[in-house]
């Protein structure tokens, strides 16, 4: 088998043993990569209704058979388990190095369970695998954590994952990190990491596997880097990074403000990404083998605080959330929001947005200073939010409230908190705002994480047939995926329903196959479909087609609503907060709600679309139909 | 007519692929918003949100004067 190792390490914590499967190509042509080796091991090896902070919740890291080779935007990797900040599916992605490190170290996945009583780290080498004691960085932040984990291991070109104090802590928001600046960033896995006191795992790898095409694979990456440099948007990706929507977006109406009450915000200059180039960034870098190189770092020296370069910089998620979202204008506040959070791992939209709920329950009387321990919570006071970021992580008084996420706040708070909670099954909304494009809002319902912006393509690229020349998403990408007219991104009906469902199987194959959505169609233009075919065909040596990927990203999205459905997440899950269905007060779209009814009767179709039943759930003959018979029983009692 | 057009974001540093960079600009009384979108080279096949007077507009718009038009770049999931 080419392109993958054929190992699978399992860690038991408790027993302080390993083992290493190699399952047939069958299993690995079945499932191909991260989201779907992980989907894979959770459905069939956790039992429903587990605590996800307990002994039986599972970890599982995951790569593909694109990780690790020369191509850019392969070097991402999977993390599966269940979630504490929504009892379902949790999946996060990241890049970094990590990925490509660890596959090289001789594995495809890594299977995490139970827990150990005291603090421990993994060290993984060219297939070596050593459980060691981690009580001198338990406590420490990611940083301090790195440097000494590197020199306890002898070798500076080893590569750590590790969770920070907020995974420690249990904060249910809490994230995993590698390089310290590229995270495994929501639903709060860095919690069920620390929940089972695994703090790290460090891996230095020598060994590729083998690829059944080299001078394919070559010819392909030098290709494809090019199409890249020539690509219209890659300039100002390069330059601004994920920061550049910032103003058009503000400008479309379509930035979240003041917890999602507007869609305009008149700070928005502040937060740019134009901002950050003329004051605090340092450089950008990149990941493994990338040619794109967006990722942001900054620095800072004040008399009020500092910022350290070695966090990186913050995201165009960060700055709409602690920006825009809680009416903070200071480009240098929203770095050190994201530094903290960074240093401690905890997911920057969702602590943005638990605040911002804490922020507007503050103004409206349902919190006072009693609660917040003497702090003036209300919207724009960055000193007020900087504390709070540094308490939810500590959970160190208010911060203990803070810590459990938007949802669980303002239940404890009672009243009409939960109208201030801006999330979905628990999991926060991330900073585009849904009234100005109706399937993304969509996509927040149904997504099985939770409130997800990358679960389909967002629908104002596709309102119109762009020419393929100028445009950087046009229409004629997705074609290949049988959309062949414009469809009004303020629109419900079957048309949008059919583009969602199309895109969400791509954007689930992108998280199977562990690539990068700045590198392939729906997101980057040049960087076709059938491209990815041919990588995989020159990577595996397979006989596939984009027939196949897309079952890959089909079986893949089928598989979380398989583990959702066994949680107990049903029909009254898959449900917008109640303000999406308000006007919202400013902006392009000022006056623009989600219309209820049509919106209910959105999602009833989307679950006809997907083979599912009316309480979402799939049916037999649609798992048959995708070659997972075996999921039939999990979900039918009276089947086996 | 006096119409004021507006490059949003980067675009206002980079121009559109025409090379326009956006300004003031004398229209006839009339003249719908498509119709000034192909007078700057902007079709309506290029890829670029309409905004005027800070709202959504469609095409079939008429233009009046003293109306700032915003041609806003398209941005999606993951901001690219």
């Amino acid at each position: 088998m080419k392109g993958y190792n054929g190992r699978i390490l399992r860690v038991d914590l408790t027993a302080g043993t390993h083992e290493v499967k190699t399952p047939d190509t069958s299993f690995y042509r079945r499932f191909a990569g991260g989201r779907n080796f992980g989907a894979y091991y959770l459905l069939n090896e956790v039992p429903p209704g587990v605590d996800p902070l307990g002994p039986q919740n599972k970890l599982i890291f995951a790569v593909s058979m694109l990780t690790g080779t020369s191509l850019s935007g392969q070097s991402r990797s999977s993390v599966i388990g269940k979630s504490p900040l929504t009892g379902g599916w949790g999946e996060a992605e990241a890049g970094g190095f990590w990925p490509a490190e660890f596959k090289a170290a001789g594995f495809d996945a890594l299977i995490i369970e139970g827990i150990t009583s005291e603090p421990c780290c993994l060290w993984i080498r060219d297939g070596a695998v050593e459980i060691r004691p981690g009580h001198e960085i338990w406590g420490l932040p990611t940083k301090e954590a790195e440097g000494k984990l590197k020199e306890a291991v002898g070798d500076p070109k080893a590569r750590v994952a590790q969770c920070g104090i907020a995974g420690e802590n249990r904060v249910c928001y809490a994230n995993i990190v590698n390089d310290l600046s590229h995270f495994y960033g929501r639903a709060g896995l860095g919690a069920v990491m620390g929940s089972k006191r695994l703090r790290a795992i460090v891996v230095r790898g020598t060994r590729r596997p083998e690829v059944a095409d080299p001078n394919t694979v070559h010819k392909l990456t030098l290709a494809y880097n090019k199409a890249i440099d020539e690509h219209p948007a890659l300039p100002i990706h390069r330059r601004l990074g994920t920061a550049k929507g910032v103003l058009p977006l503000n400008e479309a109406g379509l930035l979240p403000t003041q917890n999602f009450r507007k869609g305009r915000f008149e700070g928005a200059e502040g937060i740019s990404g134009e901002q950050m180039e003329k004051t605090i960034l340092v450089r950008n870098s990149g990941c493994y083998s990338c040619a794109v190189r967006c990722k942001r770092v900054v620095a800072y020296q004040g008399l009020e605080f500092s910022i350290d370069p070695a966090y990186g910089g913050p995201e165009y998620e960060t700055l709409g959330a602690f920006g825009s979202g809680c009416l903070i204008d200071d480009m240098k506040v929203e770095a050190k929001a994201n530094e903290l959070c960074n240093k401690y791992c905890m997911d920057t939209i969702s602590c943005a947005l638990t605040i911002a709920c804490a922020m507007e329950c503050y103004e409206n009387g349902l919190l006072t200073r009693d609660d917040t321990d003497g702090l003036d919570l209300r919207f724009g006071n960055a000193k007020a939010l900087l504390a709070c970021v540094e308490k939810a992580a500590h959970r160190e008084g208010f911060g203990d409230r803070l810590a459990e996420g938007s949802r669980r706040l303002a239940e404890g708070i009672g009243g009409e908190a939960i109208r201030f909670a801006m999330q979905v099954k628990g999991q926060e909304l991330p900073s585009h705002e849904p009234r100005g494009k109706w399937g993304v809002a969509l996509g927040y319902a149904v997504s099985p994480t939770g409130a997800d912006h990358l679960n389909a393509a967002h629908d104002p690229w596709f309102e119109i047939d762009a020419d393929p020349i100028t445009a950087w998403i046009s229409l004629d990408d997705i074609r290949p995926l049988g959309i062949v007219a414009p469809v009004p991104a303020l629109s419900l009906g079957p048309d949008k329903v059919r583009l969602f469902t199309a895109l969400q199987d791509v954007w689930s194959l992108i998280n199977v196959i562990d690539f990068c959505l700045f590198c392939m169609v729906p997101e980057f233009s040049r960087y076709q479909l059938r491209e990815v075919v041919e990588a995989v065909e020159a990577v595996t040596g397979w006989n596939t087609s984009l027939r196949e990927l897309l079952l890959w990203g089909e079986r893949g999205v089928n598989l979380a609503r398989a583990f959702n459905v066994r949680e107990g997440v049903g029909p009254s899950d898959d449900v917008l907060p109640e303000r999406l269905h308000e006007p919202v007060e400013s902006g392009a779209f000022e006056g623009t709600a989600i219309p209820r009814k049509e919106f209910a009767e959105a999602v009833a179709l989307y679950y006809q679309m997907r083979g599912w039943d009316k309480d979402g759930r799939p049916t037999p003959a649609k798992l048959h139909a995708l070659d997972l018979g075996w999921v039939v029983p999990l979900l039918y009692e009276d089947t086996d | 007519m006096k119409i004021r057009i507006r490059l949003a974001g980067f675009l206002a540093q980079s121009g559109l692929p025409s090379g326009y960079k956006g300004g003031e600009l004398e229209v006839v009384d009339g003249t719908t918003l498509g119709q000034l979108l192909e007078q700057i080279q902007a079709l309506d096949r290029s890829p670029w949100l309409i905004v005027v007077n800070g709202k959504s507009a469609s095409a079939d718009r008429v233009l009046e004067d003293g109306d700032v038009v915003q041609l806003v770049p398209r941005i999606g999931g993951g901001c690219s």
